[in-house]
């Protein structure tokens, strides 16, 4: 997945690079650490900014095509995903290592059309809209602050939090 | 059928002129012979639309149509039965395995073009074709379309299935031979597909074995047929009969071209909803605001909201829709950027109990869908649905709306 520069080769210094990128990798995203929002942010190219709302960091993530993505992090981690745009985002990024758990269960969507709400193994993921206009979350129900719910997550209220 | 009969530019308004004795009809006959105030010609605008349970069997609150495909400039000609109404989505996406006829793919340089649509619960993948399509007597002529699921046609590429989506190959995966997608816009992707940068990337260069995103001009994104036509160009009307509310084994129905273009089109008292940049209008429940709404005849029921929110439980057996244990009615509040408002009402029942019928058609079949409302299929149900092309010049404004 990751080539470094051929130019200045050291291979203990490749070593050490992989050993991190892969650290940080495998936290990926939903359910990873606070500090793989960063990653995001260079893997889909987006510009990056955060905000605080009642205690919960949303790092709100813009892509070049237009998509925003929401990430929620409590205790360090990030618990949700929300985003919406023309088009999808790429989720293989997104949600890291939760992502073959969602093609597994895409798999059972069909025949269908319409916005759907799916839970397996600890995972919620719910994509809605057509071409052009796109909606979706996906979250850890377990990794929610106490007293959070998922009707919080989103974009339909100011910050994605509904009081 | 189609070609026989529209062949004459005049032949049939003559016919029609002395059939027919209403205002319209006959004040475009009494001018054919040149004068200044021309009306446009009458055409038939009006395919027959039928809810069953699709070329497949497996599907409900589905519209199906049919459309003829030609090979461009020629009579070579093929009806495909089946073939999904959408006005969620923009284009005619046909799989490979229903087509016959023998049409050309659109090719860059020495590569041929492909593209990758996603929907909500799939995407589409293969490469792009021109035709020239008849829907009742209107054409789109040289229309760029999908071919899906095209036999040697490369494999859809990473940036394709990074949204872990999986493909429609085939009829029981689509549930219907193709979709004819009828929306809000021209293009099934826009002026973000011509870019050099920031690109979506949903049109790539393909060899036999890989593929490359490429810009794609709009004149050769696939697009709305209804665009193309010479007349009735502006926008579709959705007209579906009033069902009970234990559901309909079938029902059939219209999809009329043109918006006030006809004496059969006309707006009438419909309520305009313009959309947001977004292409969505808003929706109120309970006083929170959803912005993402949508009306979307290619989905099936109302979608909308979730089992906490709603307090309707989640099937047992059909996942992906609500059963309460009696049917449960909700008000709303629609809202236009147009300013416009109006109330709606309507009612959820059992899907479980629902789809243990023969029946292929509800007015009352609902899911979750957080955060938006989407009505579907079961919503057009006793109305004529407007949607009214960006752009387009229209009785209740310019489009893009939804009106009914």
């Amino acid at each position: 997945m990751f080539s470094l520069p051929r130019s200045g080769f050291k291979p203990w210094l490749s070593l050490f690079a992989g050993l991190c990128l892969c650290q940080v990798s495998a936290f990926a995203s939903l359910g990873g650490a606070a500090v793989s929002v960063r990653l995001d942010q260079q893997r889909l190219h987006g510009r990056l900014s955060m905000q605080s709302v009642h205690g919960i960091q949303i790092a709100l993530l813009t892509t070049p095509a237009g998509i925003e993505i929401k990430e929620y992090i409590a205790a360090g981690r990030v618990f949700g995903l929300a985003w919406r745009g023309p088009w999808l985002p790429n989720l293989r990024q997104l949600l890291g290592p939760y992502f073959s758990l969602w093609q597994a269960q895409a798999k059972k969507l069909l025949p269908r059309r319409g916005p759907f709400l799916v839970e397996t193994h600890g995972l919620t993921i719910s994509i809605a809209g057509r071409p052009r206009s796109f909606t979706g979350l996906a979250y850890l129900r377990s990794d929610f602050p106490q007293g959070f719910q998922a009707r919080q997550l989103g974009f339909h209220s100011p910050a994605g939090v509904a009081r | 059928m189609f070609l026989s009969r529209f062949k004459l530019n005049y032949g049939p308004w003559f016919g029609l002129c002395l059939l027919l004795g209403s205002g319209l009809f006959s004040l475009g006959c009494g001018h054919s012979g040149g004068t200044s105030n021309l009306l446009p010609p009458v055409v038939n605008n009006t395919l027959p639309i039928t809810v069953n349970a699709g070329p497949a069997g497996n599907y409900a609150d589905g519209a199906f149509t049919s459309v003829t495909v030609c090979v461009p400039k020629t009579t070579n000609c093929q009806v495909i039965h089946g073939v999904l109404v959408d006005t969620g989505s923009v284009g005619l996406r046909l799989l490979a395995s229903a087509l016959t006829v023998n049409l050309s793919n659109q090719t860059s340089g020495s590569a041929t073009v492909g593209e990758c649509l996603p929907f909500s619960s799939f995407y589409t993948w293969g490469p792009v074709a021109n035709a020239d399509v008849k829907l009742a007597g209107e054409t789109a002529s040289n229309l760029p379309i999908q071919i899906i699921n095209a036999s040697g046609f490369a494999a859809a590429p990473s940036g394709c299935t990074s949204q872990g989506l999986s493909a429609v190959n085939t009829v029981n995966d689509l549930g219907a031979n193709g979709i004819l997608g009828v929306g809000i816009y021209n293009h099934d992707c826009g002026s973000g597909c011509t870019a050099t940068t920031n690109n979506p990337n949903l049109y790539y260069a393909c060899t036999s074995s890989s593929c490359t995103a490429m810009n794609q001009p709009l004149a050769n994104q696939v697009q709305n047929p209804v665009s193309l036509f010479a007349h009735d160009n502006n926008g579709v009307i959705i007209s579906l009969p009033s069902i009970s509310a234990s559901g309909a084994l079938t029902a059939s129905g219209s999809l009329i071209f043109g918006i006030g273009t006809q004496a059969d089109n006309g707006l009438g008292s419909a309520t305009v909803f313009a959309t947001n940049s977004s292409g969505n209008i808003n929706v109120s429940y309970k006083g929170t605001k959803y912005s993402n709404s949508y009306i979307d005849s290619g989905s099936n029921g109302y979608f909308f909201l979730d089992s906490t929110t709603t307090g309707l439980p989640a099937c047992s057996k059909n996942t992906g829709f609500y059963c309460p244990t009696n049917p449960a009615t909700f008000s709303v509040t629609l809202a236009g950027s147009n300013a416009s408002t109006g109330n709606l009402s309507f009612s959820i029942d059992n899907a479980d109990a629902l789809f243990g019928s023969s029946d292929t058609a509800y007015n009352d079949l609902g899911g979750p869908n957080p955060n938006s409302f989407d009505f579907g299929l079961a919503f057009f149900f006793g109305r004529n649905v407007y949607t009214a092309i960006n752009g387009a010049n229209t009785p209740g404004g310019v489009g893009p709306y939804w009106a009914y």
